[in-house]
This record gives structure tokens, sequence and C-alpha cells, in this order.
């Protein structure tokens, strides 16, 4: 990638990447984040229903799978693509584990493989997305941070397009389409503008709304996701020339060291 | 002796418009002009209805308001029936299309409460022996989704014994009420228990702190929403929800003279009016009111309403003349006020409208 943002330190000094222990500690990391915020979260709630256990568990690890994207502090060596899968395979796998450890769904797979799969996809153009910005010139951190806000905005369009939508300035339909929070709800199977918290700060709840159709979206959303990787590659061989190192999708964990 | 022809046909005319003069004399509920008036709205309604049907039979693409719309036929002064015709047997047709496994009548996933209640009520009125399996499979779902131990929900609990929309778990009064007119419709058993937790939550959703042990609870007798919670602000009492709450108590089995519905009456007494939604925001639900008005004053019986002031009101020569006054030239009905829960859908307003005018058109079986 070419970058003009000054790199950190560490990426700049030619330290080795994250590697596989680096890959592994995030991923203990997430699951522990994402068990504890969820935790905090329902404690206070009570008896929580599964389905909307299912999505809370998938909305926070998506959360935070993106916040600790490894690449990021690869920037010098551009977006590993292969790194970035992997994360998005982990993330998934992450959200099976959380709900195995509590205790619930574990037999119910076809309950909770929809939740990773999601995860999975979400991730996944979360991340094409970056890849795609950052050929733009803006700078991996940069992207990172305004991909973040795009999708914590996507997620709570209910709130902030809702009453739009009561007016019918934009259809229903749309804003619960644009929501990637929505996405994961229709996944889980579960209402969530009918939830009382959603309900009651939201004018969607009282319309005639359905969810994005589940498979299409996937497809679309890892679509996307490859798409922006892809871009991110081709853009980066062309400049080649220019001592950007061209994108990558082997695994590119001790490739450093080799240098 | 032969009798003048010009002197019959003036004593035939005579005795016609005595006969006819005695009858409206005689009308025991309503106003015989408005009653016909009202019938020949509701066919303009029903003519609307049926040029805005899909080929299906559905309208709306929606399970929930195909069972209304059928309902409104199946229920008006014209005594429609299957043997009617397509229009008739096509929505049936698509009701039974969209039965899962598990007993819902559901296109969606997210409705599947709300859409199983209008289908059972719609089947149940369209008085087939064949769809017997069907509604009594609904039924059971119906009650396998109202919040109680199988949830994990104990009595204490401000839930227990709601239902919802069906895609969550959170229950409110509108979508009880479906459910109680579905599951008393289809003729649910007497002693069953579902009636006795369902009574927990209507309680509960009542302002009146003698019957509902919820912190909020006000005491004007009327509905909220959900316990606790209105849509039009804090836990507040509104006309749409306080007619579901008294029809869902009588539907219950709680007797006219019980103090829960006895309070709910004084509240539509003291608030009483067809010129908005009481108690809401925006006229919101204005239409869902004027259906929910219509339900529960047939079933409470009365033919006159005194209002707190002392005013009688005949609410069913208000309601029609009401709606006469708000149908547009192609027989439809729609909110002009608002459109949140569906009231800028003129499918839905259309059969809601249809169904009050029915019941408000309707000489019940008592009243001579």
């Amino acid at each position: 990638m070419s970058s003009p943002d000054p790199l950190p330190s560490k990426a700049s000094s030619g330290r080795r990447g994250p590697g596989v222990m680096g890959f592994l500690w995030r991923l203990l990391l997430l699951i522990a984040l994402a068990e504890t915020s969820l935790f905090a979260l329902m404690s206070p709630l009570g008896r929580v229903p599964a389905a909307a256990m299912r999505l809370s568990l998938a909305a926070i690890t998506l959360f935070i799978a993106f916040l600790l994207v490894p690449s990021l502090h690869r920037e010098r060596d551009g977006l590993p693509a292969g790194v970035l899968v992997a994360w998005s395979a982990a993330s998934a796998a992450a959200v099976l584990l959380l709900l195995a450890i509590n205790g619930r769904n574990t037999l119910e797979l076809a309950a909770t493989l929809p939740a990773a799969i999601a995860v999975f996809a979400a991730m996944l153009a979360l991340c094409g997305a970056v890849a795609a910005l950052a050929t733009l010139g803006m700078g991996l951190h940069r992207t990172h941070r305004i991909v973040l806000i795009a999708g914590l905005l996507s997620g709570a369009a209910p709130l902030w397009l809702g009453p739009l939508a009561a007016t019918w300035a934009i259809a229903p339909e749309v804003t619960v389409r644009l929501s990637l929070l929505s996405y994961l709800a229709g996944m889980v199977d579960y209402d969530v503008l009918r939830d009382q918290w959603f309900y009651q700060r939201t004018p969607l709840g009282g319309m005639r709304y359905s969810y994005p159709p589940a498979l299409v979206t996937t497809l679309l959303l890892a679509a996307a996701g490859i798409g922006g990787l892809l871009a991110a590659a081709r853009r980066d061989r062309m400049r080649r020339g220019e001592g950007v190192r061209p994108f990558r999708f082997l695994f590119p964990l001790h490739e450093e060291s080799a240098r | 002796m032969k009798f003048p022809r010009s002197i019959g046909t003036v004593l035939a005319t005579v005795m016609l418009s005595f006969s006819l003069h005695a009858t409206a004399a005689e009308d025991p509920v309503m106003d015989p002009e408005l009653r016909s008036k009202g019938r020949r709205a509701a066919d303009y309604g029903m003519h609307y209805l049926r040029q805005n049907q899909a080929e299906d039979g559905s309208w709306s693409k929606s399970v929930g308001i195909t069972a209304l719309a059928l309902r409104a036929f199946l229920e008006s002064h014209r005594g429609y029936s299957t043997q009617d015709g397509a229009f008739i047997t096509r929505p049936i047709a698509f009701l039974l299309a969209n039965v899962k496994k598990d007993g819902a009548i559901s296109e969606s996933l997210q409705n599947t409460n709300y859409n199983t209640s209008a289908a059972i009520a719609g089947l149940v009125a369209a008085q087939r022996p064949e769809h017997e399996e069907v509604i009594r499979n609904a039924q059971n779902f119906l009650k396998g989704h109202q919040i109680d131990e199988a949830e994990g929900y104990a009595p204490d609990h401000a839930y227990y014994g709601g239902i919802g929309y069906g895609g969550d778990e959170r229950p409110d009064l509108s979508n009880m009420y479906m459910a109680i007119e579905a599951l008393s419709a289809s003729k649910l058993a007497a002693d069953d228990p579902t009636w006795a937790k369902a009574l927990t939550f209507i309680q509960r959703s009542q302002n009146r702190s003698e019957s509902n042990d919820q912190p909020w609870a006000a005491n004007d007798g009327g509905f909220t929403y959900m316990p606790g919670w209105s849509p039009h602000g804090g836990s507040g009492s509104y006309g749409g929800m306080t007619h579901a709450g008294l029809f869902s108590l009588m539907m219950s089995g709680v007797a006219k003279s019980d103090a829960r519905v006895k309070a709910a009456f004084d509240w539509v007494r003291a608030n009483y009016t067809v010129d908005e939604n009481p108690g809401a925001k925006n006229n919101d639900g204005l239409f869902y009111y004027y259906n929910a008005f219509a339900k529960s004053l047939y079933v409470y019986g009365e033919k006159e309403i005194e209002d707190s002031k002392g005013m009688r009101h005949n609410w069913r020569n208000d309601l029609v003349a009401k709606l006469l006054s708000m149908q547009a030239k192609d027989g439809s009905w729609v909110n002009p006020y608002s459109k949140q829960w569906g009231e800028g859908d003129k499918n839905l307003v259309t059969a809601w409208a249809v169904i009050a005018l029915n019941l408000a058109t309707r000489v019940p079986p008592d009243s001579h």
C-alpha cells in the first residue's frame, strides 16, 4: 500500500508482524473481550432469549474483531489478504466457541452456524472495504477508522433513519437493509427491531418491513469483501514499480523475517 | 264494489310508509338510514378490496392483511361464503399455502403470532370443516408462544402470560388481543390455562393499581401498550389499547360486572370520541382504534354510552357517520394523519373499516 501516513513505529522499524502467536493472542483477546462484554450487557436484563443472545454475541464479536484486525500492524507490507480472510474465519469460529461456552445452543448447530457465517461475511466485507479504500491513498489506519464509523452508523441506521422511514421519506425496507445489525438479526432469526429496547426508540418496529434475504445478502457481503481485496491487490501490483509490495493472498506471517 | 285504482295506490303507499316508519321506530340499536348507508359503504369498501386483490387472492402480500380482508367479506351483511367464488377461495388458499410445520400461518418470520392470529380468525369465519386441523395446529402454535415458565419466565415477570409479534419475546397488549380474539373464535376450552395466564398479562397492562401489581400503574382504568410503556409517552392509557383491553378482558371470561371491566368502561365513557384516537399522538393507530372500538362495544352490548358529562351517545351511529365521512371516492380508507402501524396501507385500513362497519351495522341477536 502506498500510504502517506506515518507508520506506527513498530511497523516501520521492520519488526516482525504479529505472526501465528500474535494472531492467536488476538483471537484469545477477542474471545475474552466479547464474552466479558456480553455478560456485562446481559446481566442486568435477566433472562435473555437464545436468539437475542446469538445476535448480541455476533454483533459484539464483529465489533471487537474489526477493532483488532492483525494486518493493521503490517501496513508497510500492504494488507495481507490471507490474514484478513483467516481473521474473518477466526471471528466466526470465536462466535461458535462463545456460544458453546455460554452453555446454550451447543448442540443447535443449525441455530448457531448462521450467526458465525454472518460474522464471517460481514467481517470480510468490512476488511474488503478497508483494503479498497486504502488504495485511494488514505492510509490503513485512517481507512480503518472510516470503515469502523461507517459500520457503526450502519448498525444504528434504524435509530437515526427510523424517523424518516416513519414519514415515508424513505422506505422502511431501505432503512432495515442498510443496517448491518439487521443483517445479523435476520441471520439469527431474531426480530431485533421489535425487541423492547429498539421498539421503544425507533418507529420502525411498528411498520411493515422484512429483514435482508439471508443467503443473497451473505453472498453479496462476501463478494464485496473479496472484490475489495482483489481491487487492492490489483492496484498494488500495478504500482510495484513505485516500491509498493504487492497484495498477497498467501499467509504471509513470516515473510518479513525472510526478506 | 270496484275500488278506484288511484285510491288503491294511495292506500298502498300509505301502508308502506307506515310499515317503514314502524320499522324505523322499532330499530333497537341504530338509525336505520345510517345502517343502510353504513352497509353501502361496506359494499364500496369490499369493491375496493376486490379491485386490489392480487392474482393469488392475497392483499399486500401479507397473511395478516389477507386474513383481515377475507374476514371483512365473510362477516359482511352480504353473507359471502366459499360458494361465492375465487375472490373468497383464493385468499383462503393463500393462507393455507403459508401454513408452517410448527402450525404458524405466516409469510414472514417476524410477525408469526400476529399473522397466525389473524389467519385463525379468517379461517374460522370461512366455517369449513376441512380447515379444522390447520386451525387447531395454529391455536397450539399461539399457545406455545405465550410467555410462561416454558420460556423461563416466572409469574411475577411483567412479560408473563403475554404474546408478542412472534419474532422476539417482547409481548404487548395489541398482539395479545389479536391472539385472544383468535383463541376465542377457535373455541379454546374455557378451562385452558392459557386464559388465566393471558389475564395476568392483560391486567398488568391496565392502569388500575388494585389489580395491577406493577409499580407504574395509575388508576384511570384505561390500558397501555405493554406493562409500563406506551408509544405515546410514559405508560398512559389510550383509546386503541383500552378498547383492545376491554375486549380482551371480556373474551377471557371476565364478567361485565367485574371491577376491571367497569374501570375500563369508565375510561371509555370519560374519553368517548370518534374524532380521534384519544390519548394517542398524531392520531397514530386511528383505524385500529375504530376497529377495536366496534369490537369491544359490540361485545359489551350497550346501545348507548353515557359520557362523564352525562351526554348519551349511540356509538353505532357515531362510528358509522365518522367512517362514512372518511371514505375515499374509490371506496377505500386510509389514515390521513399517520402511517404508523401500517395505516398507510389502504388494503389494511379498508379491511379494518369494513370489519368495524360490519359489526356496527349488524343487528345483535338479543336486540329484539
